[in-house]
C-alpha cells in the first residue's frame, strides 16, 4: 500500500512538474527542474510568459521565499524573446529555490496580471516539491569527520600572482621615472650664471657701511644705531665662528670669543656690546667718540677675523 | 625717572644685599644660588618653593634670612593629619567670658616655612596657598591681615614620594619661583664639616629693618625695564606655548602646556629683582635668563611622551633659550 502511494504521488508530481496556464493569448507556465530534492541541494524554476497579443503581462513579485520552507537563493533579470516575425514575445525569469526542511511541499499557483488589472490574469499549475533527508544507516558504527582535503600546489596560480606583482611593480616604476624625469630643472639660459654667495665679512662690512650712511645717531636715534651695530657685530660672529651669537647674551658671547680669537678682538667685542647694552636697555646716550668708535671697532674685528685669502686664490679669482 | 637717578637710587636702596650675604655666609656655606632666590623673592614679594634632597640647608637658609632681619619666623612641618585650622588659626572658648576668642596660627610671621609642603592632604595645601595670594586669613568671622613682609618657603622632597600629595599644576603656580638646590662643591662641603665638628657656629645678628625690605621692593619696582627686554620675556613664555611658531616642532609633543600670564609677570618681576641684587638699575637679557629656570620650571606641563623619553621640564627651557633671540 505504502508503495502504491508513493508510485501514484511520483506520477502526479512527473505530471505537475511542467504545468502551464492559456488563457487568450497569454500563455503561462512554472517548470522545476526536479520534484525531488535533497535537503539543501538548489534547484531552478523557471516562470515563462508566451505572449501573442499587444497586452502587458505582469510577473508576480517573488521576494526571498516562495512558501514558508521554500527559499529564493538567486534571482535572474526577466529574459525578453521575440518570435515568429515579432507576434510572439517570450518573457522567461529563472529562480534558483532551496528548502532545508525535509517533508512535501505544495506551491500554489503563480499569477500573472494582464494589463495590470487584478480581474484580468493568467495562472501557472501549482506545483509539488518533496525535499528529503540523507538516510542514516543506524547499524552501521560512527564516523569520524573527514580530514580536510589538501588541495594541489599549482604552478600555474604562482605564476599568475608574481606575474600580476611584476607587472604592478614595473607600471609603477614607469610612471615614477616619467613624474621624476618631469621634475627635473631647467637648464639655465646660456649668458647667466649662478652667483657666489658673499662671505660673511664682505655681508657684515656692506651692512656697516650702510649703517654709517644712515647717519642714524648723528640725528638722534642712538638706541637704533646700536642695536643694529651690536645685530651685525653678532651675526657676523655666528656665520664666522660658528656658536649661536644671536640667541646669547653679552656674558655668553664673550666666554664664546675667549677660546677663538685673540685678546684685541675679544676686548673690542665686549666694549662694542657692553655699550649697545647700555643704549638698548638703560637709555644710555652714548658720546659721538664712543659712537664713531663702536663703528670702527665693529669694522676692526670683521676685517681681523676675516678668513685670510691665499695669492693664488687671488689670482684664480682675479 | 631718569635712569641716572634711577641708578643712583638702586644703589643706594641696594646697600643692605651685601651686609646680608656677609651676615649669611656666616652660617651657610656655599649655597649661593639658593640664597640669592630667596632674596629675588623677598624683593619681588614673591613666595618659593624649594626642592631638594633632605640636609642641604634649605631650614637653614630660611631660618637665617629671618634671624637677619629684625621678623618673625615660625616653622610648620605638614603631616598627613594636619589640618587647615592648625596653619590658619581658630577659635577657642573662654570659660571665663563664656565668649569665643581666636587664636592665630603659625601662618601669621614674617618668613613661614612650609617644610614638606607635599606631606599634607589637599585642604591644608589650599588653606596655605590661599592665604599666599590673599595675605590674609579668615578665622570664623574676622579677617586678619598677614604681617608685612611675607613671604613662605615651602619645601618638598624629590624622594620618597609614596603617601605624598603633590601639588595640583594650578597652585604650584602661585609660587613666584621653584628653586632646585643641588649639593654644595668638595671644598664647601669640607667648611661644613669643619664648623660642625668644631659645634661653634656662628651668631646671626638682626641687622635689617623690615622696613629696609618693603622699600628696597619699591625700589625693585622702579627698575628700568626697556621695551626690548619686556619682547624678549613674551618671546620666551610664547615659546613654552607655541613651540612651533619659534622653529621648535622637536618641543610640540613634549609640552603639555606652556607658561600662563602669570608666568609672564613672574619672570618680569624676578628679573627686576635680579637687576636690583646685582646693583643695577636697569635689566638685562642676562637678568631673565639668570632667572627663566625657577620662573618657568614649575610652569611648564611636560607630556607622558617627554617623560618617557627623560626630558626635563629644564631641558625644554634650555631649547627654549637657545632659540629666542636674544634682543
Amino acid at each position: 500500500m505504502k508503495c502504491f502511494i508513493k508510485i501514484s504521488f511520483l506520477a502526479i508530481g512527473l505530471l505537475a512538474s511542467i504545468t502551464g496556464y492559456s488563457q487568450g493569448s497569454v500563455k503561462v507556465t512554472a517548470t522545476l527542474d526536479t520534484n525531488f530534492i535533497l535537503i539543501g541541494d538548489q534547484i531552478n524554476l523557471l516562470l515563462e510568459v508566451t505572449n501573442t497579443t499587444k497586452n502587458e503581462v505582469e510577473f508576480p513579485l517573488i521576494l526571498d521565499t516562495i512558501i514558508e520552507g521554500v527559499e529564493v537563493f538567486e534571482k535572474s533579470g526577466i529574459d525578453t524573446i521575440t518570435k515568429e516575425g515579432y507576434d510572439t514575445v517570450v518573457y522567461r525569469q529563472n529562480l534558483v529555490i532551496t528548502s532545508f526542511d525535509s517533508g512535501f511541499y505544495a506551491m500554489s499557483p503563480f499569477r500573472f496580471l494582464i494589463n495590470g488589472d487584478t480581474a484580468n490574469y493568467a495562472e501557472t499549475e501549482p506545483l509539488l516539491l518533496e525535499v528529503q533527508t540523507i538516510p542514516v544507516k543506524i547499524e552501521e558504527d560512527i564516523k569520524d569527520i573527514k580530514d580536510p582535503l589538501s588541495v594541489p600546489f599549482d604552478w600555474f596560480e604562482v605564476v599568475k600572482y608574481v606575474g600580476v606583482g611584476l607587472f604592478l611593480i614595473i607600471l609603477l616604476g614607469i610612471i615614477l621615472f616619467f613624474i621624476l624625469s618631469k621634475k627635473k630643472p631647467t637648464e639655465i639660459v646660456s649668458g647667466f650664471t649662478q652667483r657666489k654667495p658673499l662671505p660673511p665679512h664682505e655681508i657684515a662690512l656692506a651692512k656697516l657701511q650702510t649703517l654709517k650712511d644712515k647717519k642714524l645717531w648723528q640725528h638722534g636715534r642712538v638706541k637704533e644705531y646700536h642695536s643694529e651695530i651690536s645685530e651685525i657685530l653678532r651675526e657676523y660672529l655666528e656665520a664666522r665662528l660658528g656658536f649661536n651669537a644671536m640667541e646669547q647674551v653679552t656674558d655668553e658671547i664673550m666666554s664664546e670669543l675667549e677660546t677663538r680669537v685673540n685678546e684685541d678682538v675679544q676686548r673690542k667685542s665686549k666694549t662694542i656690546l657692553q655699550l649697545s647694552d647700555l643704549a638698548k636697555f638703560a637709555k644710555f646716550e652714548p658720546l659721538p667718540d664712543e659712537n664713531e668708535q663702536s663703528m670702527d671697532f665693529a669694522v676692526d674685528i670683521v676685517n681681523s677675523i676675516k678668513p685670510v685669502e691665499l695669492p693664488e686664490e687671488k689670482k684664480k679669482q682675479e | 625717572m631718569d635712569i641716572k637717578e634711577i641708578n643712583e637710587k638702586i644703589q643706594k636702596e641696594s646697600e643692605f644685599v651685601d651686609l646680608l650675604n656677609l651676615e649669611l655666609d656666616k652660617v651657610i656655606i656655599g649655597q649661593k644660588y639658593m640664597v640669592e632666590r630667596l632674596l629675588v623673592g623677598l624683593l619681588s614679594n614673591g613666595h618659593i618653593l624649594l626642592e631638594g634632597v633632605p640636609g642641604l640647608a634649605k631650614t637653614l637658609a630660611i631660618k637665617s634670612l629671618s634671624d637677619c632681619i629684625h621678623a618673625d619666623f615660625s616653622r610648620i612641618q605638614f603631616t598627613p593629619d594636619l589640618l587647615p585650622a592648625d596653619l590658619v588659626g581658630t577659635q577657642i572658648y573662654n570659660q571665663k567670658t563664656h565668649e569665643f576668642t581666636v587664636r592665630q596660627g603659625p601662618i601669621f610671621a614674617n618668613f613661614v616655612l612650609a617644610d614638606e609642603i607635599n606631606r599634607a592632604p589637599a585642604k591644608v595645601q589650599s588653606a596655605l596657598l590661599e592665604a599666599m595670594q590673599e595675605r590674609q586669613v579668615t578665622i570664623g568671622d574676622k579677617t586678619f591681615k598677614l604681617p608685612e613682609p611675607f613671604l613662605v618657603l615651602a619645601t618638598q622632597n624629590p624622594i620618597e614620594q609614596e603617601g605624598t600629595y603633590p601639588l595640583p599644576e594650578a597652585q604650584v603656580d602661585r609660587f613666584l619661583l621653584k628653586v632646585v638646590i643641588g649639593y654644595p662643591k668638595k671644598e664647601e662641603e669640607q667648611k661644613i664639616i669643619r664648623l660642625n665638628v668644631e659645634g661653634e657656629f656662628p651668631k646671626i645678628e638682626k641687622i635689617i629693618q623690615p622696613e629696609v625690605i618693603l622699600n628696597a621692593r619699591k625700589a625693585v619696582r622702579e627698575v628700568y625695564m626697556d621695551e626690548k627686554i619686556e619682547k624678549y620675556i613674551i618671546d620666551i613664555v610664547f615659546a613654552t606655548r607655541f613651540p612651533g611658531e619659534y622653529k621648535l616642532d622637536k618641543l610640540v609633543p613634549l609640552i603639555g602646556f606652556g607658561g600662563s600670564p602669570r608666568a609672564s609677570i613672574s619672570l618680569a618681576m624676578a628679573s627686576k629683582a635680579y637687576a636690583f641684587i646685582t646693583r643695577r638699575g636697569y635689566v638685562i637679557p642676562e637678568d631673565v635668563r639668570a632667572v627663566c629656570y625657577d620662573v618657568l620650571r614649575h610652569r611648564i606641563g611636560i607630556t607622558y611622551e617627554a617623560e618617557a623619553e627623560n626630558v626635563t621640564s629644564e631641558d625644554i627651557i634650555s631649547e627654549i633659550l637657545n632659540a629666542v633671540e636674544v634682543p
